[in-house]
């Protein structure tokens, strides 16, 4: 079921979470809005399970819009950050919650709650509390209570970020694998952008109630389209830049762009990864300077540069030392511009 | 845990006081077994004062007052002390009728329970122009004490209640329950604790009320406290330390279970969290 | 709804008269006030308001002298091995919840003529021979801190037992003396608890009637006997009630003083 937020806006008194959102969700994606806290994204999550109330814009599911449908009527279900479980309840009882208040009888909700606790592979803690099992099962039983609903859409709110970072990094991919496996549409809430990039098809990154960029996890990193976007993830190299004629004139020296953009002043962002250590001058946008930083990182080399102070990532054989002079190649492909 | 400096001192004053609580009642309690009507010097054994109680009717009357005043009090307040506490808390009320409430909440605390009773007195009073069934006695202790009972539960009621977050709630709500399915199945019995907690709190406030029955009782509706008060004005006997010594007796019992009871649900909510 | 009714109907009938009756005359008058302020009859007397000072300085005497005795006890139960903390504040929660009427009249009975403590003070001469130390103002000041000592201790327990000793352990390390590390170091992190414990004890202190009406006899009345009276035998519904809200106004100040030093307390 495809989902669409159009010209969503909504405020908090003087603050305003949400301005003019517009987001639309492909049947079975997996689609999530990142940004740092505060920028909207819990809101707009809460606006699509119909907790909260959009001031302006419509929500449409498969088209059709449900913005006046309540919370307790839409197809749509939540993770919540807290997990919210029903702390006086067995876990079975907390999956079975959302079929026996839908008054679903009773033999099939028995068959449900075991399918879906069995999928969540919790078939031995039905009978438990939810006090009674680690952050990552009730994670997993607040998870199959939502999904045994069979919701068109699964929200997720932060559903990680209670646990610690290995447990998370496994979850993660088991999550990836879930949704791949019985194909819903995920609308998924983080701040964590390793977490975005590992299990998103598609991800909006949101700053002081708007979205600035949409795309696949790959466009996200390797084409930012501004500033911010760069800088939230990974990390960026940002060179302020100039256009004269058909080369780019920056603070690191001219460089050479497959595509020219349309602006005058702007910036040239590229990634570590797309800077390469060179014995001689490169035929293309090369630059002689000074090793002023080495960080050993185990699985790489995190060489700062002298000029501009471009970071770059390097092997870890390589034999590099403060005050090595080196040549560098900012690869024509990984260069990206933006105007901002 | 660190030592504090003075190992010897403290621990003596803190005996002290404790001694200092628990002269007077052993007192009691040792004068209700002594085989003297008069006087207070030693003359031997006896249980003949507890057998006497039994056979008051005056007693036996106050004892049933006093439990029945008590009793249905206390259900009155529970209910409408817990209305009163979700209401406040999950109703969209105007700032101004909010602090209104609040404010209504602590008076009982901070107001000296004797003006409390002289108002009641006089409200009764008004009240009587229209209805007889405000004359001194049940019905008026019941209200009476319903209304300090009702502020006392409410504010257990609401602690609890703030203690668990709104995401339950719109858990409950998310997943297809009315609002009538998540006041039953999530609200109350998430809220129980507190409730029992409440009603205990308000059971026992009302046992041990004394200023408020005294101001509002007639003569059919003698509570034991009352009953104590007027027989110590008239001199201390032996049959009233074998009275107070049950009530110290009943009190200890009611304590260690209580006490018993929300340690275990305390362990209950500690051990997994 | 039914705490505001009576407090308003308090207001107004402190402004009416009463009939020869007892009844209530809807005549305003200030007359309640103007009695209470001590002009009488008789010309001006001050005894209305030696009342309202006794009973002031008694619930502040009874405040402090619980705090100071609730320390101590506390800092002890607290630092007991956890299973017989329990056992420890069962004891303070017994006569907590015992009955007043209970606890008080039972000050009547250790301090009576035959019993050690009066045979003491005869000895001594401070009583006749063979008379109780009952009624006077020692009876009235034991029943009193015993009656609120619970309400301090058990607030201030609770304070005591989430105290953190690091910062006492740091105090330390940080060479204060015993008396700033009491001040600075634990002192701030036991108020909350404190200022609860003060607050239960101070407001029904100030309305007593029981204590002072069995330990205190006649001559040592405080407002809470007046106002009884007033409801009771003398049935003066009009002055009882200017009584009862001049109590409360008092209440309220001493409430807002307390808070006042409270607060500066906290800054220090």
């Amino acid at each position: 079921m495809t989902l669409e937020a159009y010209a969503i806006s909504k405020n908090y008194g003087d603050v305003q979470a949400l301005q003019d959102v517009d987001i639309r969700v492909e049947t079975g994606e997996l689609f999530t809005l990142l940004g740092p806290s505060g920028c909207g994204k819990t809101t707009l999550l809460r606006i699509i399970a119909g907790l909260e109330k959009a001031d302006k814009g419509t929500i449409y599911l498969n088209g059709t819009p449900v913005s006046n449908i309540p919370a307790n009527q839409r197809p749509v279900n939540t993770v919540f950050q807290s997990y919210a479980l029903f702390p006086h309840m067995t876990n079975a009882d907390n999956v079975a919650y959302g079929l026996r208040s839908r008054k679903i009888p009773e033999t099939e909700v028995r068959k449900k709650v075991e399918a879906g606790l069995e999928m969540m592979e919790l078939s031995e803690f039905g009978d438990r509390f939810p006090n009674q099992l680690s952050g990552g099962q009730r994670q997993r039983v607040a998870m199959a209570r939502a999904l045994v609903c069979e919701p068109e859409v699964l929200l997720l709110d932060e559903p990680m970020s209670a646990l610690d970072a290995k447990l998370r990094t496994n979850l993660q991919i088991q999550l990836r694998k879930l949704q791949k496996k019985i194909k819903k549409t995920f609308v998924l809430v983080t701040h964590d952008q390793d977490e975005a990039l590992t299990v998103s098809d598609k991800i909006a990154i949101m700053k002081n109630g708007k979205v600035l960029q949409i795309g696949s996890p790959r466009e996200i990193y390797d084409r930012p389209n501004c500033r911010f976007v760069a800088e939230f993830i990974g990390t960026a190299n940002i060179i302020d830049a100039r256009r004269d004629g058909d080369v780019m004139t920056t603070s690191v020296g001219d460089m050479i762009l497959p595509e020219l953009p349309d602006w005058k002043d702007g910036a040239l962002v590229i990634r570590p990864e797309g800077i390469l250590l060179r014995n001689d001058k490169p035929a293309k946008n090369g630059v002689q300077t000074k090793v002023s930083e080495v960080y050993y990182r185990g699985t790489f080399l995190d060489v700062t540069l002298e000029t501009g102070n471009l970071r770059v990532r390097c092997a870890p054989h390589n034999k590099i030392e403060t005050g090595d002079s080196v040549w560098v190649e900012l690869l024509e492909d990984a260069l990206v511009a933006i105007h901002d | 845990m660190k030592k504090f400096d003075k190992p010897v001192l403290m621990p003596l004053c803190a005996l002290g006081t404790i001694a200092f609580l628990y002269v007077p009642l052993i007192a009691v309690a040792s004068f209700s077994v002594n085989n003297s009507r008069f006087g207070l010097t030693w003359e031997g054994f006896t249980w003949k004062w507890y057998a006497a109680l039994f056979h008051n009717e005056q007693i036996l009357e106050a004892c049933w007052n006093t439990l029945f005043l008590a009793g249905v009090s206390t259900a009155i307040a529970t209910v409408v002390g817990t209305a009163l506490a979700i209401g406040m808390s999950r109703f969209p009320w105007g700032k101004k009728t909010a602090s209104f409430f609040e404010f209504n909440l602590y008076m009982p605390v901070i107001t000296p329970e004797i003006v409390f009773a002289g108002a009641l007195v006089i409200a009764f009073a008004t009240l009587r122009y229209f209805s007889s069934i405000f004359e001194p006695g049940m019905v008026n202790m019941i209200i009476g004490h319903v209304t300090f009972q009702v502020a006392f539960v409410a504010l257990v009621v609401r602690s609890r209640l703030a203690s668990f977050n709104n995401e339950i709630e719109e858990a409950s709500r998310d997943l297809y329950a009315s609002n009538g399915y998540t006041l039953r199945k999530v609200i109350l019995p998430m809220l129980t604790p507190g409730i029992v907690s409440g009603a205990m709190l308000a059971f026992t406030l009302s046992l041990d009320d004394f200023i408020i029955s005294f101001f509002t009782a007639g003569p059919t509706s003698v509570t034991l406290p009352l009953y104590i008060f007027a027989e110590v004005h008239r001199g201390i006997t032996p049959k009233i330390h074998a009275l107070s010594t049950v009530g110290l007796l009943l009190t200890i019992c009611l304590v260690v279970a209580s006490e018993k009871m929300s340690n275990k649900s305390k362990e209950k909510e500690s051990s997994h969290a | 709804m039914l705490l505001t009714i009576p407090a308003l109907a308090l207001i107004a009938v402190s402004f009416a008269t009463r009939g020869s009756y007892g009844e209530i005359q809807w005549i305003f008058t200030w007359e309640n006030y103007e009695r209470l302020m001590g002009y009488g009859l008789f010309g001006w007397s001050p005894d209305y308001l030696w009342i309202l000072l006794r009973s002031l300085v008694v619930a502040a005497v009874t405040t402090t002298a619980c705090i100071a005795l609730a320390f101590p006890l506390a800092f002890f139960i607290a630092r007991q091995p956890k299973k017989k903390r329990y056992l420890w504040l069962i004891l303070v929660i017994i006569p907590f919840w015992t009955n007043l009427v209970i606890r008080t009249y039972a000050w009547q009975l250790v301090l009576s003529p035959d019993l050690p403590i009066a045979q003491f003070a005869a000895r001594l001469n401070i009583i006749p021979q063979g008379s109780p130390l009952y009624p006077s103002s020692f009876a009235v000041y034991m029943g009193m801190i015993s009656a609120f000592l619970p309400f301090v201790v058990l607030p201030l327990y609770s304070s005591v037992e989430k105290l953190d000793w690091t910062l006492v352990e740091a105090a330390y390390d940080l060479y204060s003396s015993k008396k700033r590390i009491f001040l600075q170091a634990i002192l701030p992190q036991t108020l909350p608890g404190l200022s609860v414990g003060a607050i239960l004890t101070f407001v029904p202190a100030m309305g007593m009637f029981l204590v002072p009406d069995l330990l205190g006899g006649a001559k040592y009345m405080l407002v809470g006997n007046l106002i009884q009276q007033q409801f009771g035998k003398s049935r003066d519904w009009p002055f009882g009630a200017a009584v009862s809200l001049a109590l409360m106004a008092l209440t309220l100040i001493g409430l807002f003083v307390f808070r006042r030093k409270g607060e500066d307390m906290e800054v220090v």
